[in-house]
């Protein structure tokens, strides 16, 4: 995946990637997120999403105690991952997105009231984890 | 292959300085026309055939032969494809505007840019899909851009990916499909492989790297050339010396879908790409291309399809779902609600309503219009899963709420397979696997296995 697509898909596949020990990724030159330039990356939660015109949203996003807030003017880059169960045909950045993890790519804002610029907006679904291997606790004779 | 072979000559193709209007999918948010009146409609009628639902407001034949063309390239890809899925889990609607006028309403993003308009577009969607065919232009190669991106979507949901150049290449290939009373020919030359007189071609290195950020996928002029050698790369395949028809090309795919590097498989089948690449150049300068025929295409009788007038009601839902799907909101608003109006017993009216309700975020009202359209009609089954999905039984791990999910799950995976009509597992979101997955279920898994005869 993150070797065929790009933007958001690709990304995500590299964080899954990622998550392989790395020792049990084999050879391979390393993978990369895809970061726009000038950006500064942050993830969390999704609060809130805003959109008060055709032209702009803002995203409130916790992460731990904070809540930052973002504005975003369109078009900028968006995705979602392929698991969110309403799926493309009615995906819409302005709803149903509160709870899922985003990846914010943004530029520091020069309006105080904001944390930054939106670049890029990232949600994604928790996938579900693989129960890790119960250890061997048999004894050999 | 099953081809009888004749020589296709391509000097149609040469000189030409127009071309047919980009593909789209037109997933461009179009913009508002809230206020203007619900434009005055009579009732359209519908043809059904074995595989294809065509609605028009033109004339009965005229529908009749749609069907009858899409019957015909579908035909195509089961004679070249015959261990292809051919149903996708988005069922095909043909809408078949009998002029210019219905079309520009259909997709008036078209109508706002200047050039060439549209005789047809295609658009692909997870649960739905859209095909127009305008019927006032009738004419050799009209539907190609059509059946272009119908042939991305067989490929599509028969391998997780392909290369750009091949994903398009084949589309282009198989689009251009030439249908006559007797035989099919396929292979005649793209329009765009005019693109490659007299100038170089793309080596076939950077070729088989391109991807959709390159700018040979986005650069009006780069793109032209693009798709023409796509297209000749494989018909070169197919039909250049030693390519025995699709067998090394099937071999080529074959590697890719194991795994195999692109290039690594494109030498193991074809050789070195050098040599190939000479062999393309001279086969590009050709006067002439190899086409192949179908001489025993499937006998449709046209005459057979069932056809029936749909209700005012019916239209209006039919023509709201296609702009809802398509992003035109105020105009989905307008025929949807006059649908409900219309006839508030119409299920699919109420189906829509919801869909508009919940792109609103208002989410109880979509519950309870899709709760309303099961029940007027028990063959919905998006109502079905989008009343489950919205109702908070999914977000509950009680055993019985667990056990009543499942069993919509099943119950929308069966009513959605009798509905398109098909044997196959779905791969659509509507498939007992992704709900399970959806839900971290992956003990059931193993309970259901897609149905690989198909």
């Amino acid at each position: 995946m993150a070797e065929r697509w790009f933007g958001p898909d690709h990304d995500e596949a590299v964080a899954l990637w990622n998550d392989i020990p790395e020792q049990q990724r084999g050879q391979g030159d390393p993978l990369l997120e895809e970061i726009p330039k000038d950006t500064q990356t942050t993830e969390g939660r999704v609060h809130s999403t805003t959109c008060p015109d055709d032209d702009s949203m803002i995203v409130v996003l916790n992460r731990g105690d904070q809540a930052l807030t973002f504005h975003g003017k369109f078009p900028f880059m968006s995705g979602f991952s392929d698991t969110v169960w309403y799926g493309t045909d009615h995906f819409n950045i302005c709803q149903h997105v509160e709870g899922l993890r985003a990846i914010v790519r943004y530029k520091p804002s020069a309006d105080s009231r904001y944390a930054g610029e939106l670049a890029e907006l990232e949600f994604r679904e928790e996938l579900p984890r693989l129960p890790a291997p119960k250890a061997d606790t048999a004894t050999s004779k | 292959m099953r081809l009888a072979i004749l020589l296709f000559y391509c000097a149609c193709a040469f000189g030409q300085n127009t071309l047919p209007a980009p593909e789209t999918n037109s997933r461009t948010p179009a913009s508002s026309s809230a206020n203007k009146p619900l434009p005055e409609e009579k009732p359209w009628i519908e043809v059904d055939s074995l595989h294809f639902r065509v609605l028009s407001n033109g004339s009965e034949g005229d529908a009749r032969r749609v069907a009858r063309e899409f019957e015909q390239m579908r035909a195509v890809l089961a004679d070249q494809f015959p261990s292809f899925r051919l149903e996708s889990g988005a069922p095909l609607l043909i809408l078949a505007p009998r002029d210019e006028d219905t079309a520009k309403k259909l997709a008036p993003q078209f109508w706002k840019a200047k050039g060439a308009k549209p005789a047809g577009y295609f658009q692909h969607g997870w649960e739905k899909q859209f095909a127009m065919v305008r019927l006032d232009t009738i004419a050799p190669d009209t539907y190609k851009v059509v059946y272009h991106e119908y042939v991305h979507t067989v490929l599509h949901i028969n391998f997780r990916w392909l290369p750009l150049w091949l994903d398009e290449g084949l589309a282009e290939f198989y689009g251009n499909s030439r249908f006559e009373r007797s035989k099919i020919l396929i292979g005649a030359p793209t329009i765009r492989y005019a693109y490659l007189q007299g100038r170089a071609l793309i080596p076939i290195d950077t070729l088989l790297t391109v991807n959709g950020r390159s700018p040979y996928y986005h650069d009006q002029d780069k793109v032209q050339i693009f798709y023409g050698e796509a297209w000749a790369l494989v018909h070169f395949l197919t039909f250049g010396p030693g390519m025995l028809g699709t067998t090394k090309l099937t071999q080529f795919n074959n590697l890719l879908q194991q795994g195999t590097e692109q290039k690594k498989a494109f030498q193991q089948v074809f050789g070195d790409t050098a040599d190939l690449q000479k062999k393309l150049d001279e086969y590009v300068h050709h006067p002439a291309f190899t086409t192949g025929v179908i001489e025993t295409p499937p006998k449709l009788d046209e005459k057979e399809f069932p056809v029936r007038a749909l209700s005012m009601a019916e239209t209006e839902s039919q023509l709201g779902s296609y702009h809802l799907w398509s992003y035109h909101l105020p105009e989905a608003r307008q025929y949807i609600q006059q649908a409900v109006k219309d006839d508030p017993k119409l299920g699919f009216a109420h189906e829509n309503m919801g869909f508009l309700d919940f792109r609103d975020g208002k989410d109880e009202e979509a519950a309870r219009e899709f709760s309303q359209a099961y029940e007027l009609d028990n063959s919905l089954y998006l109502s079905l899963f989008y009343m489950t999905m919205l109702s908070g039984v999914t977000r509950s791990d009680k055993p019985a709420d667990q056990a009543s999910l499942h069993e919509h799950w099943t119950s929308i995976v069966s009513l959605h397979l009798h509905t398109s009509n098909s044997r196959c597992w779905t791969y659509g979101k509507a498939s007992i696997l992704t709900l399970s997955a959806w839900r971290g279920e992956r003990n059931s898994w193993s309970l259901h296995e897609p149905d690989t005869t198909c």
